[in-house]
């Protein structure tokens, strides 16, 4: 299922290039049916010209990593220019079953301007599949949050800022895929059995009803000596070393959009191990910067964008300086949202596409306070937003 | 407490879900070497299959032919997984 708009907007975006154009179909699986809730037109290309398209690595990781766990990239979509033939290539073939063997039901979509088609691979063969246009329902979603500080004692002098911080993040991959079984989920100071269905806790909005992810006090001392760094060789020999005590202040908040409202938390929590650890704790311990003179870790915090109704996640200092590091990265993305933005500004909008817009554009606005870019990002934003009047 | 290296996480986001692998390793192993294990464990082909470290940047050729101790000292004990996700004629 995908909405007409989305249509006409990949339609837009191949009559308006000569070259072939890419994007990723972004959405969640249900019933075996593929959902599609919003399109991103990839910007950024290994290698991009009439007859071929690929993708920068780094632009897909970074919408990938921005996605909320439950829904995610589940399709993609070229063009073949000048009114080219609308058909699937060997290559196209390669990628979509290579795509499908990751998530079975992806969808190719394959238009020349005027024409389209979509394609599946059914048992490895390419299968030209039949599409219902309507607008997709977002799924519910229940927001998980934690609240800890996890002491570390760095043993040894810190010479080497990236260093230690990667040491600080293979040290915390390890403790938390370690301790993930013994992490507790509370609501209201109650502790959430696994059995317990999450559809109480199912919402629209980020900030309702969350569930508290707990490190048990037992487990922090249990696990105490995973929490040493040893920043030098010298200092594991036994040796009298100079040992610093830092906290790390983990804190998040987390959407997980539920397409089964009778799972368990037994069940999420599993799902949401990996989002949890690698894509959050892990992704934020990778970015952050360690300040050698002061000897902290600052990490960066989550900025939560609406793109078409979904809780797309950023990462950001609330620094203007610290931010110079992420900055480049954070823009480029930005820009590949609002330029797939401008593809829909001349169709005819319904109320809920020019709310979704609305919304995302006063999001960026916000988040661009915090980046050196925000004046020049204005700029695009005022012409999307002159036109959506 | 000294820190061993032995297993290292591989994280794949296309999809509605993201999915990880922990791949137990000999850190002397170059990553190279464990690169068609990587692809058949999540189906991707080995064509398009390309490892990026956490912030998203491919690693190099060299540093596929890293010791995988050299390279989590670098990037760190994860990284991602991703389909070049490639279309058209040949290139």
């Amino acid at each position: 299922m995908i909405p007409k708009l989305f249509i006409e907007a990949i339609k837009n975006q191949a009559m308006n290039s000569e070259d072939e154009i890419y994007g990723w179909l972004i959405g969640y699986l249900k019933d075996k049916i593929p959902n599609v809730l919003a399109i991103i037109e990839c910007r950024r290309f290994t290698h991009q010209s009439y007859i071929a398209a690929i993708p920068d690595v780094q632009s897909f990781q970074e919408v990938s990593s921005a996605m909320p766990q439950g829904i995610g990239p589940i399709g993609i979509y070229h063009s073949h220019p000048h009114g080219g033939k609308v058909f699937h290539s060997h290559t196209d073939d390669t990628t979509l079953l290579s795509l499908s063997k990751q998530f079975p039901s992806s969808i190719s979509i394959v238009t020349n301007g005027s024409e389209i088609n979509f394609y599946q691979m059914d048992k490895n063969r390419l299968t030209e599949i039949q599409v219902e246009f309507m607008e997709v329902p977002i799924p519910a979603l229940i927001t998980f949050t934690m609240r800890e500080k996890i002491p570390i004692t760095l043993i040894g002098k810190p010479k080497d800022s990236e260093n230690v911080k990667i040491k600080i993040l293979n040290q915390m991959r390890t403790f938390f895929e370690e301790i993930w079984d013994l992490i507790t989920f509370q609501s209201n100071g109650k502790t959430l059995t696994g059995d317990m269905p999450i559809s109480d806790f199912l919402s629209s909005n980020l900030s309702e009803k969350p569930i508290e992810l707990k490190i048990p006090i037992q487990v922090k001392e249990k696990f105490k000596e995973n929490l040493e760094i040893s920043l030098s060789k010298l200092d594991t020999g036994g040796k009298v070393s100079l040992k610093k005590k830092i906290n790390l202040n983990l804190t998040f908040k987390i959407p997980y959009y539920a397409k089964n409202s009778e799972a368990t938390f037994k069940a999420i929590k599993e799902i949401m191990r990996v989002e949890i650890i690698s894509n959050n704790i892990i992704q934020r311990l990778y970015m952050s910067i360690f300040k050698l003179e002061q000897e902290i870790l600052v990490i960066p915090k989550e900025f939560y964008l609406e793109y078409f109704g979904i809780f797309l996640r950023i990462l950001a200092f609330d620094d203007k300086t610290l931010n110079k590091k992420l900055s480049d990265k954070v823009y480029a993305f930005l820009f590949e949202l609002l330029i797939s933005l401008k593809t829909f500004i001349n169709s005819d909008l319904t109320s809920r596409y020019q709310n979704f817009i609305s919304a995302f554009l006063e999001d960026v606005k916000e988040l661009s306070t915090q980046f050196p870019w925000d004046k020049k990002i204005k700029k695009l934003m005022n012409s999307l937003e002159k036109k959506l009047r | 407490m000294s820190f061993e290296i032995n297993t290292i996480y591989f994280v794949n986001k296309f999809g509605s879900e993201k999915k990880q692998i922990p791949f137990p390793v000999n850190p002397d192993l170059k990553l190279l070497d464990v690169i068609p294990e990587i692809s058949k464990k999540f189906g991707i082909n080995s064509q398009n299959i390309c490892i990026a470290n956490m912030g998203g940047q491919v690693l190099t050729a060299t540093e596929l032919e890293m010791s995988i101790k050299n390279l989590v000292d670098k990037y760190g004990n994860s990284f991602d997984v991703i389909d070049r996700g490639g279309v058209g004629l040949n290139f």
